[in-house]
């Protein structure tokens, strides 16, 4: 009586379950500025006799002719554009295309898409999470400073803030080739785990933010079909649970 | 499994909430001097083949049909339609319409790089130094570039697209300049980049520029402006119809979920 089968099904809810959550976080981040989405790796995981010695030479005749199960892979961030909104707003900016807006709290640096900024009471720009305390940098790695007494702001799409006619600083925009050492840290921001950061020329749109990249008509058919098959495999495990019962309770019984 | 259906009915719904955008985008603009409405195209996606058609039967026979399962729909291209829009005749000296084909050329600046761009907004005004400008933001100037003197008191400009002036003290008027219009072979291949303006791409070819009144191009009509030929009521109805298949798609994917909830509780313990 093998009840291998028992930890195959856990295994498959398990997994029906991890994608649940991620898909969940996704949905709840529909309307952020700037969100990438998260994808649900998933794997096969590989028979006894592959896993365990790399090679075939310990098979087991009956195992080897059954399948692993799956298993969860680390997540990847969807890093495609999201759809470019305007709203109008002087301290809304989007980017098109690739780069990420530098912020900097004095001791860590962070990378962000969120273009919604705010000045704060120095007269710095920084981004709206995170309590204000990150601010935006410019090009050369220094906080953008806003005069109080200066002209109306305006930025350009080559990211060059002008208040009036004056220019005050140029956005700050850097990127990398490996995005997969890019891992969220909540707050919309992003750290580079390990990524060399190089500064690009950016295509800013001012007046504008970046909504969400996740797709939510596709997110609710892959979240129905996790759900059924988290279902499915519950049933699963309820019917060889049943059988382990028929063959401990009424085949094994004695007297 | 009724994956499939599910997977379709979601293609369809974001096909439809595409169309959705365009449709909000043509009504956005219905008073958009210049604006061309767009209209998008459907195409469905590839099938699951079953079953061949025609495959012999056992009396070697062609079998008639086959077994084909489509899996959805997507956005196959958005089209341009370039038909005229009403006239506005505004009766300013800078304002001008184009009857018939054509566009205007103008040098504006886009993603860093001085370019030219085409456009049938025609209302332009004279700047600082002279030249005439189109009214947006951006101010793109007018190709080929024209001075108007300062001291003129009256701009005549010819359907031919001849720009004249009196200018103070002189009894006749002058020529200053010539309005050239430019003409696609495919202008529905053209790259719309908003504030009115189109720039050439390969698909709808190069530019064949000439005065107005020749080689097919149309006339420059002073003191008019062309309005948006967005039509009202064929929007709404696409609203309408829009609307009304992405709730049916929203029953497909009820009903595909309903079967697989139907499919995991056939056994219970």
């Amino acid at each position: 009586m093998s009840s291998y089968g028992l930890w195959l099904s856990a295994a498959g809810m398990k997994v029906n379950q991890h994608r649940q959550t991620l898909l969940a976080n996704n949905m709840a981040n529909a309307n952020t500025t700037g969100f990438k989405h998260d994808l649900a790796i998933v794997s096969r995981r590989r028979i006894e006799s592959e896993s365990a010695s790399g090679g075939l030479s310990c098979a087991h005749p009956v195992l080897d002719d059954l399948p692993g199960g799956l298993s969860v892979r680390p997540t990847y961030h969807n890093f495609a554009q999201g759809p470019i909104e305007s709203t109008g707003k002087p301290l809304d900016i989007a980017i098109e295309g690739d780069g990420f807006f530098v912020v900097s709290d004095g001791t860590d640096t962070r990378y962000t898409r969120d273009g919604e900024f705010a000045i704060n009471e120095a007269g710095e720009l920084v981004l709206t999470s995170g309590n204000g305390r990150w601010k935006v940098l410019d090009d050369a790695g220094t906080p953008i400073v806003l005069d109080e007494t200066g002209g109306k702001l305006s930025v350009s799409e080559d990211g060059t803030i002008r208040q009036g006619r004056t220019v005050v600083a140029t956005l700050g925009l850097m990127t990398t080739e490996d995005k997969k050492s890019l891992r969220k840290v909540g707050e919309n921001l992003f750290e580079a785990k390990g990524a060399e950061m190089a500064s690009i020329d950016g295509n800013f749109r001012p007046e504008s933010r970046e909504g969400s990249n996740f797709d939510v008509m596709t997110g609710l058919a892959t979240m129905i079909e996790a759900q059924r098959a988290y279902q499915l495999n519950a049933t699963m495990l309820q019917l060889q649970d049943h059988l382990i019962g028929q063959a401990v309770g009424t085949v094994g019984r004695m007297a | 499994m009724a994956i499939t259906a599910l997977h379709a009915a979601a293609s369809g719904m974001r096909a439809l909430d595409e169309k959705l955008n365009v449709v909000a985008n043509n009504l956005a603009n219905i008073n958009t001097h210049g604006f061309k409405r767009s209209r998008v195209n459907f195409e469905d996606l590839l099938y699951q083949v079953k079953r061949e058609p025609g495959i012999p039967n056992a009396a070697d026979e062609p079998i008639p049909h086959g077994i084909l399962v489509g899996t959805g729909v997507k956005v196959s291209g958005t089209q341009l339609n370039f038909s005229p829009g009403a006239v506005d005749t505004t009766g300013r000296p800078y304002d001008l319409q184009i009857e018939g084909e054509g566009f205007f050329q103008v040098t504006t600046v886009h993603d860093g790089d001085e370019i030219t761009a085409y456009t049938r907004a025609g209302n332009f005004v004279r700047n600082a130094v002279g030249n005439m400008v189109l009214a947006n933001s951006g101010g793109a100037i007018l190709e080929p570039p024209i001075v108007i003197p300062d001291d003129a008191i009256e701009t005549s400009i010819g359907r031919n697209g001849e720009i004249r002036v009196r200018q103070q003290g002189a009894t006749t008027l002058n020529t200053v300049g010539q309005v050239e219009l430019a003409r696609f072979v495919n202008p529905e291949g053209l790259k719309q980049i908003g504030r009115n303006l189109y720039v050439e791409t390969d698909s709808s070819g190069t530019p064949v520029t000439a005065v107005p009144e020749t080689d097919g191009l149309g006339a420059t009509v002073q003191g008019a402006l062309e309005m948006s030929n967005v039509d009202p009521v064929r929007e709404l109805i696409d609203l309408i119809t829009t609307q009304r298949a992405f709730e049916l798609n929203s029953q497909a994917i009820q009903s595909a979920d309903e079967s697989l909830q139907i499919v995991s509780n056939l056994r219970r313990f």
